[in-house]
């Protein structure tokens, strides 16, 4: 792991990236001049792709110089972190670049990267975003938790289900359902009261995966069958019916 | 509604009469002075070109918005008077205004029964009003009414579809080659470098129409506040004399929902007893932040004929009405439609049914695809199939449960169209597999209904569409009586959009809206 950690950080190395600008000068002049489209969403997004697939290790550093140049308008980083994200081969070199990155936003999509990574860069990686003073990161590591089996993750999400932003508290409980880390029903249980109804939403679903027959007969259950939001309200009902 | 209008007669027969494009009014016939009354479009357009709109413009430039009327005196000096939405009507006689808002009272003093030529300008969509004419013995009260605002729905004619050209690696070159091969000159490629590479054509603007007798029709480009790239094209390609353009919203406020990807209308319904026969307009909307500007919302309630309908669209990353849902034509049909909904059920019930070594040769690559190589690669991830789960349970079938209530939909009008979706980074869902119901549909007058499809590339060879087992499948589930083109997208695709985002379309407008008084709100 630290050998593909210490590849991937060299990989933004000034002196790989004047290596591939003399080796191919082309390919680091078309990478250097990458636009972005705008997605339908209104994010932007590099839609390039080198036309040979052996160049992608290539454009990867010479994107990574693109992310980390802080001259560099932060949507062309943006588009830059999100296309690294794309590929778990990225995902060490994005580990690194996390620590200094200082916009929330761009750390957002970094987090993406951990989704398929290696198990211990996505371990590590995801327990740094965990702890993120920035809500929206947070939000973005208990999205991705629930897309990976790691049980050195259970304890911390865990944790997650008391964070302040409900955005974090909804998707932590679903990240335990996903996960079917039954030993969390007691604690998401205590989230049906929550004053956020994505958060009592995501806690009637992840109950039922972890534990169906004991989540329909929940009182907190029954007394959501009359919950403001109807969303809710249709999952408890669905819940209690089945 | 006002269901009798207030005819006083004071003494015998009536003593003057009116002839309006829809036929004569008289004391003694005053059946056409009843709800909608005398009718006309606004006359907001610039048909002097002159750069004021005409409605604004002292220099009446001999526009065609008005709308002309014979009064018949005989013989008896008459008063008429304007009242109701005064602000956005006028009188007009021998050039001048003689009613408005500010002179709320004519004496016509002519008794030699001499024919008086009289022009009605009305200054926005659903204007209502009553023109008084009185004699001192008998007394007419005359509806006014202007066209409402009818957003164009899928079963309209086409007429132009407009496309971004996007040309360089990975452009869009083969779909419009497919649009221009099966179009001719109805297609229109916008080009890309004038308005800055934006895509999303469906997003910019939105096809309405106002229309008054005899043909007379208003297109209305309704330019969205979101202000890309794209934001001069509709004064740029589309502003004429007869196409009006108008904006409602504030641009500074704007969001995703203010896109006109998220505004769409049905075809001609019934629900409950109540016939809508130019559709339902609806839009992604739920709870305070996720939903179009007010000042939209609010103009499209208050022109009653398309009783809008909001869905609860922000579950999507995007949050576009157009990712989920669809109406077809379907000619074979009783109701001339299909509508089609994503669904992931059906999603899965496909690909379980596949090869799970069938290389996916589109979706492999990391950055302009999704990382997926195999079937069973797409099919076997949980997170994947738990996030497809929940949008099932949580948003799609109680979104296409308030469709059916509120379109009046039965089970033969819908079909469940195979889809997945996978989550964007903090942001929502999106199209995983490329999004069959976000297709373009054009039918010409007089040629068959052509849909413009995203090509699912669900297959290996991605040059050989009959090895694809969802075009086979949706080759099944569609009209057949419809031609299908299934068109590269993948730009548009891997951008969170597809064909219908990317396109849009003219159509030729239904006109009778003055046949459903009942359809226009108070009078």
């Amino acid at each position: 792991m630290l050998t593909t950690l210490l590849l991937n950080v060299a990989f933004a190395s000034t002196d790989l990236v004047e290596d591939i600008r003399n080796r191919d000068p082309q390919l680091a002049h078309e990478v250097a001049t990458w636009e972005p489209i705008r997605t339908r969403a209104g994010f932007p997004r590099f839609i390039n792709s080198p036309g040979d697939e052996t160049d992608i290790a290539d454009v990867a550093v010479l994107l990574a110089q693109r992310l980390t140049d802080e001259s560099e308008p932060n949507q062309i980083r943006y588009a830059a972190a999100m296309w690294l994200a794309e590929s778990a081969d990225n995902s060490a070199l994005i580990s690194t670049a996390f620590s200094t990155e200082t916009s929330p936003e761009i750390r957002v999509v970094m987090t993406d990267v951990f989704k398929e990574a290696p198990s211990q860069v996505a371990i590590d990686g995801l327990l740094t975003a965990m702890a993120d003073p920035d809500p929206r990161v947070r939000t973005a590591a208990a999205r991705i938790v629930g897309y990976r089996p790691e049980a050195e993750l259970t304890s911390p999400t865990i944790n997650q289900l008391s964070d302040p932003n409900p955005a974090v508290r909804a998707f932590a409980s679903r990240a335990l359902g996903w996960r079917g880390n039954t030993v969390a029903f007691s604690n998401i249980t205590t989230l049906l009261n929550d004053i956020d109804p994505d958060v009592r939403l995501q806690a009637i679903i992840a109950l039922d995966r972890l534990d169906s027959s004991a989540a329909m007969v929940l009182p907190e259950i029954e007394l959501l069958c009359d919950d403001a939001d109807p969303r809710v309200q249709r999952a408890a009902m669905g819940l209690r019916t089945r | 509604m006002r269901s009798l209008l207030l005819i006083l007669v004071l003494a015998g027969c009536g003593e003057f009469s009116l002839d309006t494009p829809l036929g004569p009014i008289s004391v003694d016939d005053p059946a056409l002075a009843d709800a909608p009354g005398i009718i006309g479009v606004p006359n907001i357009d610039d048909d002097d070109e002159n750069g004021v709109e005409d409605w604004d413009d002292a220099e009446d430039g001999g526009d065609n918005d008005i709308v002309g009327l014979t009064l018949y005196p005989h013989r008896k000096p008459l008063t008429l008077s304007v009242s109701g939405d005064d602000e956005f009507i006028r009188i007009w006689m021998d050039d001048d205004i003689v009613l408005d808002e500010d002179e709320d009272s004519l004496e016509l003093s002519k008794d030699d029964g001499e024919a008086i030529t009289l022009g009605i300008e009305f200054g926005d969509y659903l204007a209502k009003g009553i023109l008084t004419i009185s004699d001192g013995k008998n007394s007419l009260e005359i509806l006014l009414t202007s066209s409402p605002l009818i957003t164009n729905h899928h079963l309209q004619p086409a007429e132009y579809i407009w496309v971004l050209e996007y040309t360089g690696w990975g452009g869009n070159g083969a779909m419009l080659d497919v649009f221009e091969a099966q179009l001719g000159d109805r297609f229109i490629p916008v080009s890309g470098s004038d308005y800055g590479w934006d895509l999303w054509v469906e997003d910019e603007f939105e096809f309405a129409s106002a229309n008054g007798t005899d043909g007379h029709r208003l297109d209305t480009v309704i330019d969205s506040i979101r202000d890309r790239g794209l934001d001069d094209m509709p004064e740029d390609m589309l502003v004429e004399p007869d196409v009006a353009l108008r904006i409602w919203g504030n641009p500074n406020q704007v969001t995703t929902y203010d896109s006109f990807g998220n505004l769409e209308a049905s075809p001609p319904v019934t629900v409950d007893g109540v016939t809508y026969p130019f559709g339902r307009v609806y839009y992604g909307a739920v709870g305070d932040y996720h939903r179009p500007d007010e000042e939209l919302t609010e103009m499209f309630a208050s022109q009653h004929i398309q009783s809008p309908v909001e869905i609860d669209t922000s579950w999507l990353c995007v949050g576009h009405i157009d990712e989920f849902t669809s109406f077809i034509p379907d000619p074979s049909s009783e109701k001339g439609f299909k509508f089609l909904f994503a669904d992931t059920v059906a999603g899965y019930e496909l690909i379980d049914s596949m090869d799970g070594n069938l290389y996916l040769s589109q979706y492999a690559s990391q950055q302009n695809g999704h990382g997926i190589e195999t079937i069973s690669e797409m099919r076997d991830d949980q997170g994947i199939r738990y996030y497809n789960e929940d949008i099932q349970a949580n948003y799609l079938d109680p979104v296409l449960e308030v469709f059916i209530s509120n379109f009046g939909l039965e089970e033969e009008d819908i079909i469940l169209v195979p889809a997945l979706f996978e989550e964007v980074s903090n942001c929502g869902a999106a199209a995983l597999i490329p999004g069959t119901v976000n297709l373009a549909v054009a039918n010409m007058e007089g040629e068959p209904v052509k849909l413009f499809i995203p090509d699912p590339y669900l297959r290996e060879n991605t040059n050989d569409q009959s090895s694809d087992a969802f075009i086979a499948l949706i080759e099944e589930l569609f009209p057949s009586d419809i031609e299908l083109f299934f068109v590269d997208d993948w730009l548009y695709h891997m951008g969170l959009g597809e064909v219908h985002c990317g396109s849009n379309t003219q159509r030729t407008p239904i006109v009778n809206w003055w046949d459903y008084p009942e359809l226009l709100g108070d009078f």
